[in-house]
């Protein structure tokens, strides 16, 4: 290998390694519309983080209770994501959405560098890991949002190479692995899928006997365990994660728990990662160790039953296909000093030798601060208009609000003077307040009960939305505006 | 030792008389026939045609699109059906769902002994594509269609790998077969889907693509003898392609698998990944492609999930069946292959002929006898609301808005009245399908919808938000409710 020398040439300390290259141009994708919007507006989440970061920014205190729902109004809320609630909100805070976009770009990407990284320093071929890599990254593009979960992408895959680590005997990981849990249960509720991992690299150890890699493993497991309570909540934040995802109403009704529906575009990427997995199990016949096989066989059925743990089998996934590929792209493609073969030899080099990366990061600071990026919510699909009516008549608006739930988060951040009756923080306010919404949303035979209950006195709702039909026919009810996006219904006094 | 031949039953016969009694004698024939309105729809279908002595080629039965040209593609189903009916009732669907499902289990367990597969592995698959299959078995024409692509796939499998193969027994096989499928169900066109496999996976092997080719185009061909000719394949392919209609019919839908029917299909991919990483067996390329091809076909549609439950079966007996015989003699492995050996010696000696002809009689001579009464159930279809209907004719007036589902039941039901929608959405189009959807909905314009086809009463489930609004309505009153159903009247 002539990659350990050529790296302490001078030329390589200004040559970006290929993993810069391609975090450098993941980051300008994702800054580049449409994906620039995407990140933001594909739900209403990404607003609500920033305004409930904000809140905490304002407050200089973790949110406990809650501020913005007249349904739940000062209810007890579980911090679970206040640290990247609050990063979101200080990009915020500088740039706008800009600064939302920009986190949830820089996070994206760094995460699939960390995958190209890893693959380059377990041995494998440049040209495999940088195939593998962006397959991964496109599997988990349907769930690429400027939201917390982007951060559980960085955190998954430092946390699979250090288990990865730990399972070819370098204890020093457990550190390593302690240090992540402490980050990621103030980032987001996804440090659950970590210590999943950990517990099938465990019970792969368990098989094959391995009673020094299980006691390694159960070593890490306890210490991450205790670092898993430096959170504001403590143990109750496991309670209340843990509670949350057994409730199957919820698993049900929540779009990103679904499983992801092959007949959409969207899930293109997935479906070639499957065949991906499939084709290197089948042709390549990999010596895979037990733990490895546990980790595709249960992040295969993590990432078919819900949607959102696509991206976490992309990563955890990628380093255990990614030597068989390399192994058959290499008896493929022999090294040799002409051709073909050269140029993989002279990529898989500068994968390796390159340290120029800070260049790139430079350009990409420089592209972030200095190049305007209009980003707002597209009005045909979000209320703007409808908000900035509202705004204008603020006396013909004194109750309490009904509106859509994905547009929650959107209402939270820019009808701030308002409170609304539900948003995407479903885990808070639960199951029963959820069906009432859904009871009066869908019509059901009692709708217009949550309405009495909770004193709505108007409603913000889509354009085609049935609760409009409904509201049209009730004498009690106006219509006060009325666009190609919203509707909005007034209760007569 | 031949009358222990007939009366012994092997374990394929026992899987046989398993499928078949259990669905003919338990509450699933209920199920057979009630999952939907669309065995009602082919049963009134049918009945139609019998009537008449004609295929239909015109729609008699909804208001929306009476009149419009029809494309009869599963005629020959719907008559069989109808037939089967007019003599037992809904036992005459049962009969034959029991009967294609039972059959089609069987052929594959054959299928598996016959490729050298251990006889306690094969049952074990088989009762795994039983399970992953499960979801979709309905009396309905569709279920000829994994027993011609079991077919399809065994013969295809056979030539393919024979040292000296022998086209003419394919063609013979499989020409007539395709004929006969091409009248009975439209999804026929699975069948160029694995000759297209097997020719491409051969491609370099010109001696063995030629004539997968060749059957190609003589299935092509055989094809078009049936009522419609080409146009039969012109409609597929255009509804194919239309994803409104597509989306709509919940067995075109992407599986879900937080639900229950989904288990099977699961757990037959999970079989799948285990012998993957287990026996670290060469694959062919022929079987990698197929289970590529069907393993995103079923990913997109759970209606495929059937078809690739028995394409992948005997790939998995192959593999499985080779990692044991590899594996060290360990403890439970020497258990089982004693255990498998033994029964293998006792199943070669058994048959179980008697049994089926004996299983067959009796339950047709219970059913004829009105021993097993088979009904919808009464829980998912308005079966009261119906006979109110009956007893009150003048109490509605115009036309009809239904449920999707219950289409069909109020098409056999309720046959004097036209439907607005059923389960055909192939025959409806895009267009109506979404006029159905706004109003189904109750979305802004449903009203519209419901003047524009001069609707003059709905019958929907009873908690439908489609009631919520006609509640409000002035001018609509409701006439009827029961657990079921509510009918508004304009």
């Amino acid at each position: 290998m002539k990659s350990s020398a050529d790296a302490t040439r001078p030329i390589h300390w200004l040559l970006p390694s290929l993993t810069s290259w391609l975090w450098f141009v993941l980051v300008l994708t994702l800054l580049a519309q449409p994906w620039r919007t995407t990140m933001l507006a594909s739900d209403g989440d990404a607003s609500m983080h920033w305004r409930c970061g904000e809140w905490m920014l304002q407050h200089r205190q973790l949110l406990r209770a809650d501020p913005f729902s007249h349904t739940r109004l000062g209810a007890p809320a579980v911090p679970k994501e206040w640290l990247a609630q609050i990063t979101l909100a200080a990009a915020g805070r500088l740039a706008g959405l800009a600064g939302l976009a920009a986190v949830g770009a820089l996070l994206i990407a760094t995460a699939f560098a960390l995958v190209h990284r890893q693959l380059i320093r377990e041995g494998n071929d440049a040209l495999v890991a940088t195939l593998v890599t962006l397959l991964a990254a496109w599997a988990s593009s349907a769930h690429w949002l400027a939201r917390p979960h982007a951060f559980s992408f960085v955190l998954a895959a430092l946390w699979c190479a250090n288990v990865r680590r730990l399972d070819r005997d370098e204890p020093r990981a457990t550190l390593a692995l302690a240090g992540i849990t402490a980050l990621w249960v103030n980032l987001h509720g996804a440090y659950l899928a970590g210590f999943l991992l950990l517990g099938a690299y465990w019970l792969g150890a368990w098989i094959e006997r391995d009673r020094r890699k299980l006691r390694r493993f159960t070593i890490a497991g306890i210490v991450c365990g205790g670092a898993s309570m430096l959170n504001p909540s403590g143990v109750m934040l496991h309670v209340h994660n843990l509670g949350f995802l057994r409730s199957g109403y919820f698993r049900d009704w929540l779009a990103e728990y679904a499983s992801i529906r092959f007949d959409s575009p969207d899930a293109l990427g997935f479906a070639l990662w499957l065949a991906l997995m499939f084709l290197t199990l089948a042709l390549g016949r990999p010596r895979l160790r037990a733990g490895e096989k546990l980790v595709l066989f249960s992040w295969t059925y993590f990432a078919l039953f819900a949607a959102r743990n696509i991206p976490l089998l992309a990563i955890f996934s990628a380093p255990i296909l990614a030597p068989a590929l390399s192994q058959a792209a290499r008896a493929r493609w022999p090294r040799s000093e002409q051709g073909w073969p050269a140029l993989l030899e002279r990529l898989h080099n500068i994968s390796t030798a390159g340290r120029g990366g800070f260049v790139l990061a430079g350009i990409a600071a420089a592209v972030i601060v200095f190049v305007p990026r209009p980003t707002e919510f597209p009005a045909k699909e979000w209320p703007v208009d409808a908000v900035a009516f509202i705004q204008a008549h603020p006396e013909d608006f004194a109750g309490n609000m009904f509106n859509q739930y994905m547009w929650g988060g959107y209402l939270l951040q820019y009808l701030p003077e308002h409170k609304t009756f539900v948003d995407g923080r479903s885990d808070f306010f639960g199951e029963e307040l959820v069906k009432e919404f859904t009871a009066t949303a869908g019509l059901h035979t009692n709708w217009p009960a949550a309405l009495d209950k909770y004193h709505v006195a108007w409603t913000l709702m889509p354009r085609d939305h049935r609760l409009n039909a409904a509201l049209a026919l009730v004498p009690a009810w106006q219509r006060a505006f009325s666009n190609e996006t919203a509707v909005i219904y007034r209760r007569s006094l | 030792m031949k009358l222990r031949r007939w009366l012994v039953p092997s374990l394929g016969v026992a899987i046989w008389l398993a499928i078949f009694l259990g669905q003919s004698l338990s509450d699933w024939r209920q199920v057979l026939i009630s999952a939907d309105g669309d065995a009602c729809l082919h049963r009134r279908i049918g009945e139609w045609m019998i009537e008449h002595r004609a295929v239909l080629r015109t729609e008699q039965f909804s208001h929306t699109r009476f009149g419009a040209p029809v494309i009869a593609k599963e005629w020959l189903s719907e008559i069989a059906y109808a037939a089967a009916e007019r003599a037992l009732g809904w036992n005459g669907a049962v009969l034959i769902a029991a009967l294609l499902i039972a059959t089609t289990l069987w052929l594959l367990h054959r299928w598996l002994l016959a490729e050298g597969c251990e006889l306690l592995l094969a049952t074990g698959l088989v009762l795994l594509a039983a399970l992953a299959s499960s979801h979709h078995w309905l009396a309905r024409p569709h279920l000829v269609t994994p027993l011609f692509a079991l077919l399809f796939a065994w013969q295809l499998r056979v030539f393919d790998r024979a040292h000296e193969p022998r086209p003419a027994r394919l063609f013979l096989i499989l020409v007539p077969a395709m004929w006969l499928w091409s009248n009975l169900h439209g999804a026929f066109f699975t069948g160029f889907v694995l000759i297209g496999v097997y020719a491409a996976g051969n491609l370099t092997r010109p001696g063995k693509a030629m004539p997968f080719a060749a059957l190609g185009v003589a299935c092509l061909l055989v094809s078009f003898l049936n009522p419609n000719g080409w146009r039969l394949h012109t409609h597929i392919v255009e509804f194919l392609r239309e994803p409104v209609i597509a989306k709509f019919a919940n067995e075109f839908r992407s599986p879900n698998f937080h639900s229950g029917a989904m288990r099977g299909f699961l757990l037959q991919l999970l079989v799948l990944g285990a012998v993957l990483g287990a026996a670290r067996s060469r694959w062919r390329g022929v079987d990698v492609i197929l289970v590529l091809v069907w393993g995103y076909f079923a990913l997109q549609a759970v209606r495929n999930i059937p078809i690739f439950a028995i394409i992948v079966t005997p790939m998995l007996a192959e593999h499985w069946s080779r990692y044991f015989r590899e594996a060290r003699e360990t403890g439970w492995l020497g258990a089982y292959r004693r255990v498998s050996g033994n029964l293998t010696g006792l199943d070669r000696a058994a048959g179980g002929g008697a049994l089926v002809a004996v299983a067959i009689v009796a339950v047709i001579f219970a059913q004829a006898r009105g021993a097993i009464a088979t009904d919808v159930l009464p829980e998912r279809f308005p079966v009261a609301a119906v006979q109110w209907l009956r007893a009150h004719p003048d109490s509605v007036r115009g036309e009809m808005f239904n449920d999707y589902a219950w289409g069909g039941y109020l098409m056999l039901a309720l046959a004097e009245r036209r439907v607005f929608v059923d389960g055909r959405n192939d025959f409806y189009g895009p267009a109506l399908i979404e006029e159905f959807n706004k109003a189904d909905d109750a979305a802004p314009g449903w009203d519209e919808v419901l003047r524009k086809y001069d609707v003059g009463w709905t019958i929907l489930p009873v908690a439908h938000r489609l009631n919520a609004l006609l509640a409000l309505e002035a001018g609509w009153k409701r006439v009827y409710a029961d657990d079921v159903v509510a009918i508004y009247s304009r």
